[in-house]
């Protein structure tokens, strides 16, 4: 007998991206729809919290505390991101492709949800371009914009290359194996083989991710695609990448390939150095933003090498901090952009006097970046670190601290332009929706600092599957 | 082991078939320079080219074909639930309903948003 | 209710809560801020200097101990023994004077200015009080921001050079301590001092050395110690003079403060291996800093190297282990606070007047504003070790302390004092006596509330001079703590002249 109730969330979003689809045919407002689509993703967020936490769907597909944890990252994301979308989409001109807008975002939500429970190769990669193809749509949806074409192809060309490695490796993983079922391979036949076709796996998850050396795309998308959609794809694609790595680690490599620690250590080592000083000289702030997030896939590859349910559980508080704190902070410049700001350090200067409360949440989120105590960003890196030096991994907190260092300046140059530069004239009136989510983003980042445990107690309760 | 074998001959036979052409085409390929303008032209099976290459389709071709493999993936997915549709019972039903619903909505989309329209 | 019973968790939660609340006053209604502030540090300071009568005695008062983060064994554990007292005292005087003295001087983003001096209050108060590892390092970390934006925002010219060398040098710092805190913490499955102490002094020793050395750059870029103290002078000088007072007289403390309270403790043998090193520093501290303040013209820069030298005669006196010397280390702490930041208040009000901290700027100041030459020669006379003000008795009681261990270092730091004489008496013969050149518009002398400033400032000069006793007694807990941690690991022919005498000793009648 199917557990249809495993599939509950998925089946859920599928039926409301279809209803929002169809209804966007009709004469029902486009305001309306975005409404919807935000009180329906917050219902299947709520709605979450009564599923059971634990079931299969075939072999397949596995619905466990772990999944279930990112798939509400998963919601959350899509969540903040369709509240800044429907002002944003009205200043930019694209309100006619809301419908699409809003189709495309669920789509990837549910692949990125698809994603964190696959359990055999096959599901994992339809979910894997179920996250990526929407993704090469929205980065586009921004027609008028001059920069769209060129955001948007990078991804794609990206994008699919990742794919045609990973599948690839797929390939190659079951010659050597002779099944695509994590759980069901028995023997490796053909060591060379399976050995390449985990590196090229990990070549897929890493484009995905944005590690080192495959994040060359991420700074142009980011710049060229609108502001919302960079939002999402900052978050969710990379937190579902960790979550498969993560559940490839316990369910697959551990089993097979032995030790993996070495070389994530490099790579999550070579990736915050790479992310942490590419974001120093940056002007831009989605490029900034954008570097830094390369920086923190860094970290969070950190507890990946750690490699222990612990630190998977500091990963996924990691992920909830970085949820709150970039999603935010992409808000925040999205918010600047529909008052026809530039999103750059100059385009932010003063913003302490043009829109105080604006600045002071941008305050939070850098310093959430940045990893100040009492706001949600230092727990993240704290309890990542710690994870680290359970395993032993002295050598990666020590970097992974002193680059932290590095990156404090660049969040704290950004302040310095919207806080100690005063010229800069004309106050701004951000919109409420934008104002909402920030405001949200802002107000989680901070009290979640202050009581981290009624975020990391879950964490950790959600790694004991494994 | 020896199911594989099959693979390594075919992947063997592939090299040496790719391998023996380009070897032979060295081989039997007349050396220095060309003589003769035709030799410098495209190859186009003796007949002389006319135009370029590159020829713009209107995009709607484009949009016709995209709804084209829509059906036809959605046959392609028809026939084995077609042959299978007792055993699968009303659950089957159900999800084909609900895949052929999936697509018909694609093509409400197509139609709404003027993809039928040659105007 | 045990949280809110707590008068520690008080004076810790009210200034940051009062941070938050004048958010809500709106922005234009500078006047109420002012007075609103001003009271709330009032209140502050009467606060804290109820937590005083709970000394002198052993142990921790005011202890709260609250489980935080159960996973981690970090725990909301507050209390303070003698020496975290006097420290949160001197914090709530000064930032109090601080808002007395910045309420008619801070001009631009007046709301953001009280914000971050409230924060800064709250969470420096934290730090003393912290006994948890973690909660320290948290309150450690937080501090820096309102500190960055103080001089960022209210600085002088280069003040964004500062600002950011200022946090990236603490920061800096703060990865080895960062490393160190996790590693302990790791180690013993709790962040609680008491049961650190256990587990660190049984590591192994190259560890334990390790982890000293990780805790001692962090508190020594604080204090700062000599090779590390390159970001002082600029952060000093381009801070609002506020910001100068509370960095010389509170944050430089925290350094002292966390080798007292954690360095030397937990590793108690390391740090005795280690004294002479740390020691040397002190009086290369005391030296360097002398001779730099010699040269400046910068008023504010020479008081920052004179900071400098006199930290060396604090780390001088701490780790010589002795009971003169911890006692006046300790002493000298809180008598830096007072003098220190009392010459800051004179040359923040000399620059209002002059806009100038140059000396040459000034000269005949004597004549013009007698008031306020008669107190800055007492201050720079308090911060020169004159006897019968504070400074003596805690420079007197550090170089005694040098003197038991070394001979030669104990030499060193006296020669130090001298020096200090000079460049001190050197300023206060440019600024007050000198005729300058060309005639100037004259000064006016101190206002009531610049008058108010000094006052209390000048009460606990001459009354730390005179009769420290009081002070020396709230030490006593803390010292004879220190000292037996350290007494097993010091050598036989060491213990006995560290041990005598068996009490405080008595300077002064």
């Amino acid at each position: 007998m199917l557990q249809w109730t495993t599939l509950s969330l998925e089946l859920g979003l599928l039926a409301l991206a279809l209803v929002l689809f169809v209804l966007d045919l009709t004469r029902v407002s486009r305001r309306l729809i975005t409404l919807l689509a935000g009180l329906g993703t917050f219902a299947l967020f709520l709605f979450s919290f009564t599923v059971p936490s634990t079931g299969t769907f075939t072999q397949a597909f596995i619905l466990d505390p772990f999944a279930l944890f990112l798939k509400r990252i998963f919601l959350l994301a899509a969540l903040l991101t369709l509240m800044g979308a429907s002002t944003y989409a009205r200043v930019r001109n694209y309100t006619a492709r809301m419908g699409e807008f809003i189709l495309l975002v669920l789509l990837a939500t549910l692949g990125a949800m698809a994603l964190v429970s696959a359990r055999d190769f096959l599901t994992f990669f339809v979910a894997f371009e179920l996250l990526s193809l929407p993704i090469y749509a929205l980065a586009a949806i921004e027609k008028g914009n001059p920069l769209a074409p060129e955001g948007a192809l990078k991804v794609f060309l990206f994008g699919s290359l990742s794919s045609v490695a990973l599948f690839l490796g797929i390939g190659l993983l079951y010659a050597a194996t002779g099944t695509t079922f994590w759980t069901r391979i028995h023997t490796v036949l053909f060591p060379v083989l399976f050995q390449l076709g985990v590196v090229l796996l990990l070549v897929g998850i890493g484009f995905k991710i944005a590690m080192f050396p495959f994040y060359m795309w991420v700074p142009d998308t980011y710049e060229a695609a609108p502001t919302p959609v960079v939002a999402f794809l900052s978050v969710a694609p990379k937190a579902a990448g960790i979550g498969v790595l993560f559940r490839l680690y316990f369910e697959f490599f551990s089993r097979w390939q032995g030790d993996l620690t070495a070389w994530i250590t490099v790579l999550a080592a070579v990736t915050m150095i790479a992310g942490n000083l590419m974001a120093l000289p940056q002007k831009n702030l989605k490029r900034l933003l954008a570097y830094s997030g390369v920086a923190h896939i860094g970290y969070v590859l950190t507890a990946v090498a750690a490699g222990s349910r612990f630190s998977a559980a500091m990963a996924l508080f990691y992920f909830v901090a970085y949820l709150f704190s970039n999603m935010g902070a992409f808000l925040a410049v999205a918010a600047l952009e529909t008052q026809g700001v530039e999103p750059t350090l100059e385009g932010s200067r003063n913003l302490i006097r043009r829109s105080p409360l604006l600045a002071a949440a941008f305050l939070v989120f850098l310093l959430s970046l940045g990893g100040i105590p009492f706001v949600l960003g230092f727990w993240g890196k704290l309890y990542v670190f710690l994870a680290a030096g359970k395993a032993g991994l002295w050598g990666l907190v020590f970097l992974g601290a002193l680059l932290a260092v590095i990156a404090l300046y660049y969040y704290l140059n950004v302040a310095r332009w919207m806080f100690i530069v005063e010229e800069g004239e004309g106050s701004l009136h951000i919109p409420g929706s934008l104002l909402a989510a920030v405001g949200i983003a802002a107000v989680v980042v901070f009290a979640g600092g202050l009581v981290p445990q009624w975020l990391v107690v879950p964490a950790v309760h959600a790694v004991m599957g494994f | 082991m020896e199911s594989f074998a099959g693979v390594g001959l075919t992947f063997l036979a592939a090299v040496l078939f790719a391998g023996a052409a380009v070897v032979a085409s060295r081989i039997l390929s007349p050396r220095g320079k060309p003589t003769d303008r035709a030799k410098l032209e495209v190859y186009e099976s003796g007949v002389i080219p006319r135009q370029d290459a590159h020829v713009r389709f209107p995009i709607r071709f484009y949009l016709v074909a995209l709804l084209f493999l829509i059906f036809d993936v959605e046959i392609a997915f028809l026939y084995p639930w077609a042959l299978r549709v007792k055993e699968l019972g009303v659950v089957g039903v159900v999800e084909i309903g609900l895949f052929v619903g999936m697509l018909l909505a694609a093509y409400v989309y197509f139609w709404r948003r003027g993809g039928l329209q040659w105007q | 209710m045990v949280f809110w019973g707590n008068l520690l968790n008080w004076v810790i939660w009210v200034p940051i809560v009062a941070a938050f609340v004048l958010l809500l006053i709106p922005e234009q209604r500078t006047r109420f801020q002012g007075w609103a502030v001003l009271a709330v540090t009032l209140v502050e300071f009467f606060l804290s200097t109820a937590l005083l009568r709970a000394f002198p005695r052993a142990g921790y008062a005011f202890t709260l101990d609250l489980s935080w983060i159960p996973p981690l064994g970090a725990g909301y554990r507050i209390g303070v023994d003698g020496l975290s007292v006097l420290l949160i005292v001197l914090t709530t005087l000064l930032t109090f004077l601080g808002a007395v003295y910045s309420r008619e001087v801070i001009r631009k983003h007046v709301r953001t200015y009280w914000i971050a001096l409230l924060l800064l209050e709250g969470l420096l108060i934290g730090v003393f009080a912290a006994r948890d590892l973690l909660l320290f390092f948290l309150f450690w970390e937080a501090m820096l921001l309102p500190m960055f934006l103080l001089i960022g925002i209210w600085g002088h010219e280069r003040r964004l050079y500062a600002a950011f060398k200022f946090f990236l040098y603490t920061m800096a710092g703060s990865v080895f301590l960062l490393a160190g805190v996790l590693y302990l913490g790791l180690k013993a499955g709790t962040f609680d001092l008491d049961a650190l102490r256990g587990v660190a002094q049984n590591l192994p020793l190259h560890v334990q050395t390790l982890l000293f050395l990780g805790f001692m750059i962090a508190f020594a870029i604080k204090v700062p110690v000599v090779p590390f103290h390159t970001w002082l002078p600029d952060a000093h000088v381009e801070a609002p003079t506020v910001g100068s007072v509370l960095l010389a007289g509170v944050l430089l403390k925290m350094g002292t403060y966390g080798m007292l309270r954690f360095a030397i403790p937990f590793f108690p043998s390391v740090a005795v291996r280690q004294a002479s090193l740390w020691m040397a520093l002190g009086v290369a501290g005391i030296l360097y800093g002398a001779w730099m303040s010699w040269v400046q013209k910068d008023m504010k820069r020479l008081i920052a190297y004179s900071s400098v030298a006199h930290m060396g005669f604090i780390l001088l006196g701490m780790f010589s282990f002795t009971v003169y010397g911890l006692s006046g280390g300790m002493l000298q702490m809180l008598n830096h606070g007072i003098s220190t930041g009392a010459l800051f208040f004179s040359v923040g009000m000399l620059y209002e007047r002059r806009h100038s901290r140059l000396m040459e700027a000034f000269g005949g100041v004597a004549r013009e504003m007698p008031v306020f030459a008669t107190i800055l020669g007492i201050v720079a006379m308090s911060s020169l070790g004159l006897p019968g003000l504070n400074g003596f008795v805690g420079e007197f009681l550090s170089l005694l302390g040098a003197f038991q261990r070394s001979h030669l270092l104990g030499a060193l730091g006296v020669a130090g004092v001298i020096f200090a004489a000079v460049y001190l008496l050197h300023m206060l013969r440019q600024v007050l006596f000198l005729t300058p050149h060309q005639p100037r518009e004259p000064l006016m002398d101190l206002n009531p509330r610049e008058f108010f400033v000094f006052l209390p400032l000048l009460i606990l000069i001459f009354w730390i001079g005179v009769y420290p006793r009081p002070f020396l007694r709230v030490l006593d807990a803390p010292v004879a703590e220190i000292q037996r941690v350290i007494r097993p690991h010091l050598s036989t022919s060491l213990q006995t002249r560290v041990q005598e005498p068996q009490h405080t000793p008595e300077v002064y009648p």
